[in-house]
Order: C-alpha cells, then sequence, then structure tokens
C-alpha cells in the first residue's frame, strides 16, 4: 500500500516494527514502531505518557514527511516509552 | 550423559482387562485409564478410542501426541505433577508405534488473535495420513472434555497432563513385565577431534496457553537461547502445546523423535561431531529482541565450536526473523548453516515461499507447502468426540459435519503437516 500510494506523488510515512521487513520490499520513510501488538503506543506506560508518546509518534510521522531521502530510510522516534 | 531407550515395538493395540503387550499387540484396560485421566478434577469426562493407520477414520480436536515413556528412576515428564529433575541419561522405557493423542474441544473466547485454539485435524487413510505423526502410528486417543469455567492456562494444562498420566502409565505397565525387542543408546561421545563440530538450531515458539511450548512443565515464553542436551528432547522435556498453529507445530512425538536429533546422533563420530542442541524462542514482538534472540543463540553456536549448523523453526509469520538473523550471525562467524523450513507460498505455491530471508541463507531444505488445500474424503468414523468441527473463528465459528467430505480453505487445520522438524517425507518441486 505505501509503495502504491507513493507512486500516484503522495509521499508516505511507514510506522512499523518490523523495520527490516519494511527495507525488504523498498518502502521510502520508514518510522521504527514500538512493538508488534502496539506500534504506536505502549500499555506498560502510565496513561499520560502513553498519550504523549502517540502524539510524539504521529508528530514525527508527520515531519518524516518532508524529509529528503534516497530509498529505504529508517528513522527513530526519540521518547522514553519507545524500548 | 548417557540415555538408553528400551524399545517395546507395538504393531496393534486392542482393549482388554488389563494392560500387556504380547505379540507386538498392545492391550490396554479402557475403564480404568479413564479413571486415572478422571482422577483430575479440571476434566469432566474421558472416554478412550483406538484406530490404526489404514482405517477410514478422522481424528478432529486434536491437543496434543506424546509416545508412551516411562523412565526407571523416575520422574517421568518431570513438571507434569512430578518433581522436576532432568531428564536425559538413565534408562527410558519407550512403546515405538503408539500415539496418545488427547483431543479436546477448547473454548473459544475471542475472535481473533494469536492464542486461539484452533481445529486440529489428522487422517488416517490416504496420501494425506503422512502428513502428520498419527497416520504411522497405532492410536489412542482421548476424547476429552472440560469442566466450565476455567482459566485458559488451566484448560491448557489439564488436557496435556492426561496425555502424560496415561502415556506413562501404559509404558510403566509394559516396562515391568514385558522385555524390550530392543535398546538404543544416545551419547555425545568423545571422537575424532577432525570431524567436524555440528550444532542443532532448535527455534520453538510459545506465547502463553494455547500457543506454548513446556519445558519441564513451564512455558518458555521469556526464553533466551540456551543450550540443551539432546537427550532432553529425546526424553520428554518438551511439551507441544500450540493449537493456534495446527499446521506449523512440532507435536510432542516429533520431539520426542526429533529427525534432526537422532540423524545426528547416527553419524556422530562417522562424519561429524553432534556439538549440541541451541534451543531457542522466535516470534518476539520486537527487532530489538529478535537481534537479541539471533546475538545470544549464534553466540553459543560459537562457544561450541561448531562449523556447521542445522535450522529448524516452529510456527510461522514474524519467527522467521529470529531464525533468519541467528543464520546470518552465524554464517558470519564462519559456521555454515542450513535451514529446514515449509514454504508459504500459496494455495498455488506461484508467491514468495518465505516472508523474510537473508542473503546469508543460501542452503535450504523445503518441508513442502503449508497453504496448499488438501481436499478429505467422507471418512466412517470420526475420533476426538462428537461429530462436528468449528472452523473460521474470525466469522465467530461456523460447524460443519467432522465426517466429510471436507473442503478447507488451506492447509491451516491439518495437523503437524508443515513438517516443521523434518519429520515428513513432503518437499516441494523446483520450477
Amino acid at each position: 500500500m505505501a509503495k502504491e500510494i507513493e507512486r500516484t506523488g503522495i509521499p508516505v510515512a511507514y510506522v512499523t516494527t518490523l523495520t527490516s521487513l519494511a527495507e525488504e520490499i523498498r518502502a521510502n520513510r520508514i518510522v521504527a514502531g514500538v512493538r508488534i501488538p502496539h506500534p504506536v503506543g505502549n500499555p506498560v506506560l502510565g496513561a499520560e505518557t502513553e498519550r504523549d508518546l502517540r502524539t510524539t509518534m504521529t508528530q514525527r510521522a508527520l515531519e518524516v514527511l518532508t524529509e529528503p531521502v534516497e530509498g529505504p530510510s529508517v528513522f527513530r522516534v526519540d521518547h522514553p516509552g519507545v524500548r | 550423559m548417557r540415555l538408553e531407550r528400551h524399545v517395546h515395538d507395538v504393531t496393534q493395540v486392542a482393549f482388554g482387562a488389563r494392560t500387556e503387550l504380547s505379540g507386538g499387540q498392545l492391550t490396554l484396560d479402557r475403564e480404568r485409564l479413564a479413571q486415572i485421566v478422571l482422577a483430575d478434577d479440571r476434566l469432566a469426562s474421558c472416554d478412550i478410542q483406538l484406530a490404526a493407520p489404514g482405517e477410514s477414520a478422522r481424528v478432529v480436536h486434536i491437543c496434543d501426541t506424546v509416545e508412551p515413556h516411562w523412565r526407571t528412576a523416575g520422574p517421568t515428564f518431570p513438571g507434569w505433577g512430578s518433581e522436576i529433575r532432568s531428564v536425559g541419561d538413565g534408562e527410558t522405557h519407550r512403546l515405538a508405534g503408539v500415539g496418545v493423542t488427547a483431543c479436546c474441544e477448547l473454548p473459544w473466547r475471542k475472535t481473533g488473535g494469536i492464542q486461539i485454539p484452533r481445529e486440529n485435524i489428522a487422517e488416517l487413510r490416504g496420501q494425506v495420513a503422512e502428513l502428520s505423526p498419527l497416520g504411522s502410528v497405532q492410536n489412542v486417543v482421548l476424547e476429552l472434555s472440560l469442566r466450565d469455567g476455567l482459566p485458559d492456562e488451566e484448560c491448557d494444562r489439564a488436557v496435556h497432563q492426561a496425555e502424560m498420566v496415561v502415556a506413562q502409565d501404559l509404558a510403566r505397565a509394559i516396562a515391568a513385565e514385558h522385555t524390550a525387542d530392543r535398546v538404543e543408546a544416545f551419547e555425545l561421545t568423545l571422537v575424532d577431534p577432525g570431524l567436524p563440530r555440528v550444532v542443532y538450531m532448535a527455534q520453538i515458539t510459545s506465547q502463553g496457553p494455547f500457543a506454548g511450548t513446556f519445558y519441564y512443565g513451564g512455558y518458555l515464553d521469556r526464553l533466551m537461547p540456551t543450550l540443551v542436551h539432546p537427550n532432553e528432547f529425546l526424553d520428554g522435556a518438551l511439551v507441544d502445546g500450540n493449537v493456534a498453529g495446527p499446521n506449523i507445530r512440532i507435536p510432542t512425538i516429533v520431539h520426542q523423535n526429533n529427525p534432526v536429533i537422532t540423524e545426528l546422533y547416527r553419524e556422530h563420530g562417522r562424519t561429524l561431531c553432534f556439538a549440541g542442541v541451541v534451543l531457542s524462542r522466535g516470534h518476539y514482538y520486537g527487532m530489538d529482541d529478535k537481534h537479541r534472540v539471533a546475538q545470544q543463540a549464534s553466540k553459543l553456536a560459537r562457544w561450541l565450536n561448531a562449523r556447521g549448523a542445522i535450522f529448524t523453526w516452529e510456527n510461522a509469520g514474524n519467527g522467521l526473523m529470529e531464525t533468519m538473523y541467528t543464520l546470518q550471525a552465524c554464517e558470519r562467524m564462519g559456521i555454515k548453516s542450513v535451514l529446514i523450513t515449509f514454504e508459504h507460498g500459496g494455495a498455488r505455491g506461484d508467491d514468495s515461499p518465505l516472508q523474510f530471508y537473508v542473503p546469508e541463507a543460501i542452503a535450504m531444505v523445503s518441508s513442502g507447502s503449508m497453504d496448499e488445500p488438501l481436499p478429505l474424503p467422507e471418512v466412517e468414523r470420526v475420533l476426538g468426540g462428537g461429530d462436528t468441527i468449528r472452523l473460521n473463528p474470525q466469522m465467530g465459528g461456523e460447524r460443519v459435519a467432522a465426517r466429510g467430505p471436507l473442503t478447507l480453505d488451506w492447509r491451516l487445520e491439518m495437523y503437524a503437516s508443515a513438517g516443521q522438524a523434518g519429520q515428513t517425507r513432503y518437499a516441494r518441486e523446483d520450477y
């Protein structure tokens, strides 16, 4: 899906935990998710910290859309809830 | 560590007044066995059926299959109602050619996710029978039902406890009065140091109730790769509870007779030195975990001074990533690595057969398709309890007549059919 959407000219930020698979299919902008069952959240955090994590993940994905890349690139999210 | 398995060959099973073995015929007391199973108050009922390979029969609701074993110095199947002591040495009696299969309709409490106890089906007649261990053994089938209201883990443990109880009761009775037909010894003896050292990298899956593997009675859910003696496999340390992955599971009877281990033993001291087994668990949820597993497992292989490694893995999906990263790390250390795997190329086999791979994976052995649907004929007998099976949990469950004929969408429900320890004779052809 990420590749097909990009083919129409719309940039895609692909948030996924399995970054190697995303690289293998040659997705361009890959945002490293937290865990397979919860890529943009983390249930071990308190509600407030988790909300902050979700916001940070989403903002990072939006930022990445305008990053120039040449081929598959993995972007990490800097947040204490990502481990 | 020397294990001597005293083998009692069984070619027929029948009900009778007491447990005995004569001329290859195993006789067992149906009522008494049911009673000892029902001593566990988690179980509401137990009926026992017998079936031979080649019968027009189908076994359904399979939870697991175990070969009857009895350890003379005890405990047998430690961790299952018995003290936990390492197995793999001393004297074990095994009834070869018999499988005790626990069958039960486990509760369906949800419609999606990994831990749904799916329908596990085995055929006893036709070519398809070769795909499961039941097609080549005399079958003692326990038709179990559980008391209402038990938590998932208790359901999971109760059905396995039942098969262990019956398996060791049978083997104990025979060991007491029958002379073994032969003795097979397993020991990692000192051999010519010039022989290449080969390690077996065994990756299992374990994700809690209905999707677990037990090691001495405990789930291996958080296992970091560890060294295990091959005799522990052959002597009942590992018990399979992965009813959630019918086609892609390794039943206990396959662990007890793991063909990679028995073959490495056969070649030990002749063409190679069997260096040991690295046991690991795949299907972790984060990339860091996957790399931790790969680094630890490959490090253990190097400590064993392995020059070669044989890999098998259990379950499907992202668990292949741990296998592939471990294989990659081994190859980078100069350990030649071979993977035995099923193919996941869709019903027609024309899609990519592996979801993930590394450039170092250049030697692989195919154990056949995990997808290709198999038309199942109408059969005369259905064993396992009841006359229907449940399919499609995601649709809320759909009941169909178990006698068939059945046309399943793919091979998901076919018990152990992907041959993940290389136990089947199936493969796919190059094209």
